[in-house]
């Protein structure tokens, strides 16, 4: 099922929560995480440099996002710089990032070729905050489990920021969003 | 701060006197409480006999305009570990002492009778007093009498029951700006030493006093404007720990495959989510609490915040990473609710939550609880640790002590001291730190805070595979050199991004000393703190084995990762041959 919501401006942060979760997002022919950062999220790339300064490639810090490629059924993870030892161990090119080598994505991974696949893209923290317009207006895929928590902790607060709901095309009543049998939906947030 | 107050507890009549200085002249905070059980505590006593020593220490600049710096250490031999220990906390009451003159407060000696003693320290003088009234009280309940007793305008630093009872996870607890008892000296069972020297709680008043001056005034005042600005505009100091609190760490390390789940036995907890900084942030703000609240006046982080319940009462301060950690992914735990409740237990309780979440990990292993029993845990903390009865004793001495009652190999605990929220398999360079600290496995001994601009070990690639001795090694200096200044770790971030913020540092240290500290005085220092840590513990009988993690470690693959630890004895080793 296709569903496309229209909020407030504000509403959409709330669904900042699902990317937490992870969403799913299409990828054509393996791009490299910085084309897909920069050309198929859009998003600016100063904040890709400065901003992103965690990434996870199915939980292996990168440290050279031009080298490292998505393939079908891959996890992506973007955060900002996170505090502590850890935090600066496993930020991208960071000074102390040889004391998790052992599990750095290393560029001579061998993956499999696809036209088009589809990965899980998580964003913690404040990119998931800032983010969330650019993601949701593109679109995603959310898995029932995901939805259904979601619904359980944002129902009563998002409620009243949806302005229009339209599924496949045609615009619906409000409750179609909130109907707890719903499965994995594609789901595209606007706002206006 | 030009005295220290010495509390003799021996006898049937305790008595202190004030001292100067003398060789302890130009210490503060980690660097005073490791040079005095350095040079006054015997190795090889017993940490509860009267031969030990409990040393209060602010930092350096605490109780100055120091934006950040009121962190205090509390050192003695530790009952936990068996060698030295510093524990360090935030609150008011290291600006307190500081303010009062007081470079540290010694408490040694031990009571004849069973007798209670608060101590209270103002301008106008010193009471030890016996009070057997506030026997067993829960540290929340006996700041209540405090506050009852002398005024709102107090501070605390106090034992609960656990420290009383001697358990070696007991902890210190010192007040925050609403004067509850939600910051602790947390490691190594510093508040077991308290309570073997018969104090329940030392009560701070400084009223009358006056901020401390520094002895340059315009480069002090240049400088410290010129951190608060570094700090606010980083965005891990200036905003992503103000949102989140340290919490914000568990999506992250989870990811990473690096947080340890279900008592080490996986790398990643598919509740973390629940349970994340994002999580609690946003149910903080919904129940009308804080996500972000500073732990001390000055500080300008404010990494902490206020969790209350379901119908918005006030329940504990926001839980750290370590705590969530502990009482959360570690023993399958994914209710916010519940680990809140626990981290409120810990906090009355006068408890090491760290311990106490791997102990009880430790405890789910062995099949007393089934892993995520939330309910089965809090009634562990609650009537079997919180009574005292024979089981919660055994908790209550730790991870190390629960695994070997019930006979569990998988124990991470490095000297006796439960491993932190990081598994050593997944993140290695930690790994190093944890086993080669003379604090036993601490996360907090080797902070990533600087080492680079402070030139110790010159200057390295990053993406280099440079030993991983050689980076715990600096990291290990730099944090003995910043724990004695009482600025808070969570500069690092700060300071080790942006030069002018370090020079800012270190200039604001001039500025208040009234020297001309170079980056090597502070290498030097950091290193001189090592030192008399290292001396003591070999002393105290500890040898190279102890530098090692558990041997499972080496032999268990950690999913997802499947990785082992794989650093060897001769690089550990060489962790202090500097």
């Amino acid at each position: 099922m296709n569903i496309h919501i229209i909020t407030s401006k504000s509403g959409v942060s709330f669904f900042s929560f699902l990317l937490n979760y992870g969403v799913g997002v299409k990828i054509y022919d393996n791009p490299s995480v910085k084309k897909f950062l920069l050309k198929d999220l859009k998003i600016d790339e100063d904040y890709i440099s400065n901003r992103i300064q965690t990434l996870f490639l199915n939980s292996k810090p990168i440290d050279n996002i031009d080298n490292a490629f998505l393939e079908n059924g891959a996890t992506l993870a973007l955060s900002a710089a996170m505090p502590g030892t850890a935090g600066a161990l496993f930020r991208k090119k960071g000074r102390y990032a040889a004391m998790r080598k052992q599990i750095t994505y290393t560029d001579n991974i061998d993956i499999k070729k696809n036209k088009e696949g589809k990965i899980i893209l998580k964003l913690f923290n404040m990119p998931a905050k800032e983010l969330a317009g650019i993601i949701f207006e593109r679109g995603v895929l959310i898995e029932k489990e995901t939805l259904s928590l979601f619904l359980k902790n944002y129902n009563q607060r998002i409620t009243p920021h949806i302005k229009e709901i339209h599924s496949d095309c045609k615009k619906k009543d409000k409750t179609i969003f909130f109907n707890r049998n719903l499965k994995a939906i594609n789901l595209k947030v606007t706002f206006s | 701060m030009d005295k220290i107050l010495k509390i003799n507890m021996t006898g049937d009549a305790p008595n202190f006197k004030i001292e100067s200085l003398g060789d302890y002249e130009g210490l503060g905070g980690r660097a005073m409480t490791s040079a005095v059980i350095y040079k006054e505590v015997p190795p090889l006593s017993h940490p509860l006999s009267a031969d030990n020593k409990l040393i209060i220490a602010p930092g350096l600049m605490s109780g100055s305009a120091a934006v950040i710096s009121g962190r205090l250490s509390v050192g003695c031999k530790s009952p936990l570990t068996g060698g030295i220990k510093e524990a360090n906390s935030g609150g008011q009451p290291s600006q307190m002492l500081a303010r009062l003159g007081y470079a540290a407060v010694i408490i040694e000696g031990k009571p004849k009778q069973n007798n209670l003693y608060k101590l209270f320290i103002s301008k106008d003088g010193i009471q030890l007093t016996v009070d057997n009234s506030l026997k067993m009280l829960g540290n929340y309940d006996l700041i209540d009498k405090m506050k009852e007793a002398y005024g709102d305008q107090i501070g605390c630093i106090s034992i609960g029951p656990a420290g009383e009872m001697k358990m070696s996870a007991a902890s210190i607890a010192c007040t925050d700006m609403e004067l509850r008892p939600t910051r602790h000296a947390g490691r190594g069972g510093v508040g077991a030493v308290m309570g073997s020297k018969g104090i329940k709680v030392i009560v701070i008043d400084d009223s009358g006093t006056s901020i401390r001056a520094p002895k340059d005034k315009e480069r002090f005042k240049n400088a410290n404007k010129a951190f608060a600005e570094g700090l606010k505009k980083h965005p891990v100091t200036g905003e992503g720990l103000a949102a989140y609190g340290t919490n914000v760490l568990t999506n992250i390390i989870n990811e990473a495959g690096a947080y340890p789940a279900h008592n080490f036995s996986f790398g990643q907890f598919k509740g973390a989510s629940k349970i994340s900084g994002e999580t609690m942030a946003e149910t903080e703000t919904k129940r009308g609490g804080l996500a972000t609240h500073g732990c001390h006046k000055g500080c300008v982080i404010k990494c902490s915040g206020v969790y209350n319940d379901k119908d918005g009462n006030y329940l504990t301060k926001q839980p750290e990473y370590e705590t969530v950690w502990a009482h959360g992914g570690n023993c399958g735990i994914d209710d916010l609710d519940a680990i809140a409740m626990l981290d409120r237990l810990d906090d009355d309780l006068g408890i090491d939550t760290i311990e106490m979440g791997a102990a009880i990990g430790v405890a789910m292993e062995a099949g007393l609880l089934k892993f995520g029993d939330a309910d089965g845990a809090i009634r562990l903390l609650k009537e079997e640790v919180g009574k005292g009865t024979p089981l919660g004793r055994v908790l209550g001495n730790g991870a190390a002590v629960t695994g070997k009652v019930f006979g569990v190999e998988r124990v991470p605990v490095v000297k006796g001291q439960a491993m932190p929220a990081y598994d050593p398999r997944a993140v290695q360079g930690v790994a190093v730190t944890y086993a080669t600290s003379p604090m036993g496995a601490d996360h907090t001994a080797g902070y990533a805070v600087g080492s680079n601009i402070m030139g110790v070990g010159g200057k390295t690639d990053p993406l280099k595979p440079e030993g991983q001795a050689d980076l715990s090694r600096d990291l290990q200096i730099a944090t003995a050199a910043l724990d004695s200044t009482g600025l808070c770790l969570f500069i690092s971030f700060a300071i080790l991004d942006q030069p002018e913020t370090f020079n800012a540092m270190v200039e604001l240290l001039n500025g208040f000393l009234g020297k001309d500290f170079t980056a090597d005085d502070i290498i030097e220092l950091g290193k001189s703190v090592l030192k008399n840590e290292r001396d003591f513990n070999t002393k105290a009988g500890f040898t190279s084995k102890h530098d090692r993690l558990p041997e499972y470690f080496k032999n268990e693959v950690l999913p997802p990762h499947k990785v082992t630890f794989g650093v060897s004895d001769e690089e550990l080793d060489q962790v202090f041959n500097w």
